[in-house]
């Protein structure tokens, strides 16, 4: 009771003293004046602080970063990896938009249902296999990467809950076996992991394209020739390059047997071993070009020395031995249009190992090659390089080298006299680079001349290699290869190469041609020598590849020809004619 | 005092508005800039894939075999490759009659 009058008495006290700050009783002017400042004051603060907060609220959104709703799109992600193309642009290697297929095991409600539905969009996998995949525990589980819009869709119109698809990057390499080794391959997160792709990788993961100096075309003339003659001799692979001897410049580069570098999982080691770069061989005679080119460089050999080629020639327990016997002496120029063992091992004598191997190192034949690809190999060659190796090496036994380490050496004594190291890149108009004279112009005329002789002389070795219109000076080569596991060479396996330089009066461009264990056929009478292996791979290039080179037919009669090849030469005791050059 | 207060409260907020509806304009600039960008992009996209076809159905086995098929063309021969300079050049036309002045 006494409580309940407590409160009504504070409820009236509240009520009257509000009612007479509204309506004052009795008006005072001073506390009238008092309370409307105080009023005025607080309706100012209020007012005041709406205005600094909206303000403030407005300078916040001024300055601050709303990349979540406003301008997301700009933002610049990671560069795209660079693209490839050949010394023409034709496009090697470019990276598309392409889309991962995933699946989270826990969203999906029945796991055999997915498997059965998607097997037939996923390229080779069963259901069987897409079940075993789903049955991991993982809540991402990658069932395929390259996923076409026709397949996208009607993976999306299979409506399955728990499979997902996300955008993603794929390598794509249009054409297809052409350049594989060229190209390599990228691994799956799309680092290079062999080829231009790894040792460009650094450029081309920064969005910068690369310009091989590769030519495409020249590429499948190269390369559909060499296939021709492996299958025709049923040989276990091969090699092939062109070269542009002036700049180093690699216009083609084939390894065979090849791979498809879109299905790169799918090849074996032996398709994606390069042959060209990776591989050292013994090359055999194409060396003597080498020992004839050093001979006249160092004077110990002229155009009038004679060897003595009659009867084989013992060394260390060895017997040198001709494959066409002479009985007679040979000049200089008949030893390598004749491609006699005997009469290189005695210009090798006279020429010394010192002398030898310092032409060999400045050739670059005793080194790794400075190759934009990370698939080269270091030269094999003798410990103790004495007169036995010297002599060897004179025809190509005892030295292993890659095709393109020949290439690069034979193109210093086959061109213009200058070693330059080769390149798989494209040079730019005008670009300097480093060439090195290592033959005089008189020398490179006169082994020019002999190699001519070797594809125009009747007795010559690479006839075969004969163009009309076209002046081919060559060399063949017919090396008996190692046994594997064993001692000794085996005589019925054989790596046949020729090395060819065109037009010879006018040296521009180098080819090599390499088939590995060609094996007699009937339509060779029983031969499988470079001349009849390797000598029509490089003709069949010549004649398809010199029009798209620029390479025009020339005249027989024309003045330059004369004045650029040394006419002085005798085969057979004859003076060899202008026409045969 | 008060006043000044006031004025520099308004002064402050009618900036910020202004301020902010620029920030808007330049938004919408931006909104522009990223529409334009993935059209770029989607247009960048299509190029690539066409290239990459392009370069796919131009491989030269491939024309090979179409050229074989299709086009009877045969490779050039020697004799049919001539430096420019080597084709005659048209003879002069003999001047019309008429067009010459006797004198």
């Amino acid at each position: 009771m006494r409580a309940e009058r407590t409160t009504t008495r504070m409820t009236g006290g509240i009520l009257s003293a509000l009612w007479r700050l509204v309506w004052p009783s009795r008006p005072d002017p001073d506390k009238s004046r008092r309370r409307a400042r105080a009023r005025l004051l607080i309706s100012g603060m209020i007012a005041s602080s709406c205005f600094f907060g909206i303000g403030a609220k407005a300078v916040w959104l001024v300055t601050g970063n709303f990349d979540s709703y406003s301008h997301s799109g700009v933002a610049a992600g990671g560069a795209e990896r660079g693209a490839i193309f050949d010394r023409r642009g034709r496009l090697l290697a470019s990276t598309m938009p392409a889309l991962v297929l995933h699946a989270d095991p826990k969203m999906i409600l029945d796991p055999q249902e997915v498997a059965r539905k998607l097997a037939p969009l996923i390229a080779g996998r069963t259901p069987a296999d897409i079940l075993k995949a789903l049955s991991r525990k993982s809540r991402y589980i990658e069932l395929d990467r390259k996923i076409t819009p026709r397949r996208h869709a009607a993976i999306l119109k299979l409506g399955l809950p728990g499979i997902y698809l996300t955008p993603t990057s794929l390598r794509t390499y249009p054409h297809t076996n052409e350049a594989a080794h060229l190209v390599g391959q990228v691994d799956i997160d799309g680092t290079g992991i062999a080829g231009i792709e790894k040792s460009m990788n650094a450029q081309l993961a920064s969005g910068r394209d690369v310009h091989l100096s590769v030519d495409l075309g020249i590429q499948a003339i190269v390369r559909n020739a060499l296939a021709a003659q492996i299958k025709k001799f049923e040989a276990l692979g091969g090699a092939g390059l062109v070269m542009d001897m002036r700049s180093g410049e690699l216009i083609s580069l084939v390894s065979l047997p090849d791979y498809d570098p879109n299905r790169f999982s799918l090849s074996d080691d032996e398709a994606r071993f390069n042959r060209a770069t990776k591989g050292v061989f013994e090359m055999g005679s194409i060396f003597k070009v080498l020992n004839t080119a050093i001979a006249l460089e160092t004077g110990t050999a002229s155009l009038a020395s004679a060897y003595d080629v009659s009867k084989p020639l013992r060394v260390a327990g060895y017997s040198i031995r001709d494959y066409h016997p002479y009985n007679r002496a040979l000049n200089l120029s008949e030893v390598l249009v004749f491609s006699s063992n005997i009469g290189s091992a005695r210009i090798a004598e006279a020429i010394g190992p010192e002398i030898q191997k310092s032409y060999m190192e400045k050739l670059g034949l005793l080194r790794r090659p400075q190759l934009q690809l990370p698939e080269t190999a270091t030269p094999l060659y003798p410990r103790n390089w004495g007169r036995i190796s010297a002599i060897t090496i004179a025809y190509g036994h005892g030295l292993s080298v890659s095709p393109v380490h020949a290439a690069g050496a034979i193109a210093a004594a086959a061109g213009n006299g200058f070693y330059v190291e080769p390149t798989l890149i494209k040079r730019q108009e005008g670009e300097l680079f480093e060439k090195t004279r290592i033959f005089s112009g008189d020398t490179t005329r006169k082994v020019r001349s002999m190699m001519r002789l070797v594809v125009a002389h009747k007795e010559g070795t690479a006839n075969f290699a004969e163009v009309p219109g076209y002046r081919v000076g060559a060399k063949t080569g017919t090396a008996e290869k190692t046994r594997i596991g064993a001692a000794g060479y085996n005589r019925k396996a054989n790596l046949t190469s020729v090395i060819a330089a065109f037009p010879i009066h006018d040296p521009r461009y180098l080819i090599f041609v390499m088939v590995d264990e060609p094996k007699p056929q009937k339509h060779s009478y029983g031969y499988a020598t470079a001349g009849w292996v390797a000598a029509p791979v490089i003709a069949e290039i010549v004649k398809q590849a010199a029009p798209v080179l620029g390479v025009l037919p020339v005249d027989i009669n024309a003045p330059e020809i004369g004045q650029n090849l040394e006419t002085d030469l005798t085969i057979g005791g004859k003076g060899a004619l202008l026409a045969s050059f | 005092m008060f006043r000044v207060v006031l004025i520099l409260c308004f002064v402050v907020a009618v900036s910020g508005s202004a301020l902010y509806m620029t920030k808007l304009s330049v938004d919408g600039r931006y909104d522009e800039l990223a529409r334009l960008k993935d059209e770029i992009d989607a247009a960048e996209e299509r190029a690539i894939i066409l290239s990459a076809e392009w370069a796919y159905l131009s491989r030269p086995d491939r024309m090979l075999n179409l050229s074989a098929n299709l086009l009877s063309m045969q490779p050039i021969t020697q004799d049919r490759v001539l430096p420019l300079d080597a084709i005659p050049m048209r003879r002069q036309s003999a001047p019309r009659q008429g067009e010459g002045n006797a004198r």
